[in-house]
């Protein structure tokens, strides 16, 4: 102890006493793993990057993965346009409640809506064929989860996370089944492509939703 | 040699795409659609314009790179 701090400490003797928080003392707090946790926090909730090789490191996405990924781009290629109709015509715009955002004021489909909403689909797919994983595609990820809140999308557009979930899943589900009828004959492939697939799934639907929640969430 | 050029055929649906794939070269007005930007350099952007051109749903845009 310096003059100064035994000066400090008899100036405000509350000062020495150990620190007990209101409630219950929280032993974390005192060793070195929570720093390296609030570090990982901080710095995944901050960038982009960071929270990609977080939880690609967490789902084990691997270049392997990546290779398996591009391994996927014939089968996709082959069928982009019967897998986005499918979405599109057959799912959302006859989902009682997902095709609310695609109907005009009269109720009715507003088909040249759901065209501009299937190229985007499309861009999406295309770029994530791609397999470019750096921050212009994170960010164009996070940018299209972004676009469906009001904040940073029309202020009266506000896509529940609910429907986000299940058209994700929808979508992973009808790419699985489109793989197994595809690669029925190589099953190997086919573990390696939906294994990959499942993994990107994953990370995508963390970064996708960045906008949706505070950072704790 | 011809000067590099942009543009855009009727079939357009104005989904924007284009603006923001090629933000540099290509302006979206609401009313009007897609725009090529005044006095823009194209040459150095043809990259991102063959990219819109890629994505865009309707096949609307035209070059000469």
């Amino acid at each position: 102890m310096s003059i100064m701090s035994d000066a400090y400490m008899k100036m405000f003797p509350m000062e020495a006493e150990k620190k007990i928080s209101a409630g219950k003392r929280n032993p974390v707090l005192d060793v070195p793993e929570f720093n390296r946790a609030w570090n990982l926090y901080r710095d995944t909730s901050l960038d982009i990057m960071k929270r990609y090789e977080y939880m690609a490191q967490c789902v084990n996405f691997t270049d392997k993965d990546t290779a398996a990924i591009k391994e996927s781009k014939d089968v996709i290629a082959a069928n982009l346009k019967a897998i986005l109709d499918h979405i599109y015509y057959e799912k959302l715009i006859n989902d009682p409640w997902l095709s609310r955002w695609f109907r005009d004021e009269t109720g009715k489909i507003a088909k040249e809506y759901v065209d501009i909403r299937r190229a985007r689909q499309q861009r999406f797919l295309l770029k994530i064929l791609e397999c470019k994983w750096d921050e212009e595609f994170w960010n164009f990820v996070r940018w299209v989860g972004a676009v469906h809140v009001p904040i940073f999308g029309f202020e009266d557009l506000y896509i529940p996370v609910r429907l986000n979930l299940a058209l994700w899943g929808y979508i992973h589900q009808y790419l699985f089944n489109l793989f197994a009828q595809e690669l029925k004959n190589d099953p190997e492939k086919l573990r390696r492509i939906t294994t990959a697939w499942t993994k990107l799934f994953w990370i995508i639907i963390d970064i996708y939703h960045i906008d949706y929640f505070g950072p704790w969430m | 040699m011809k000067k590099p050029a942009v543009w855009f055929e009727e079939s357009c649906i104005k989904c924007a795409m284009c603006a923001e794939e090629a933000s540099e070269v290509i302006d979206f007005i609401e009313t009007v659609g897609p725009q090529v930007k005044e006095g823009v350099d194209i040459a150095p952007h043809s990259e991102k314009i063959k990219r819109a051109a890629q994505f865009c749903p309707k096949d609307s845009i035209k070059h000469r790179l």
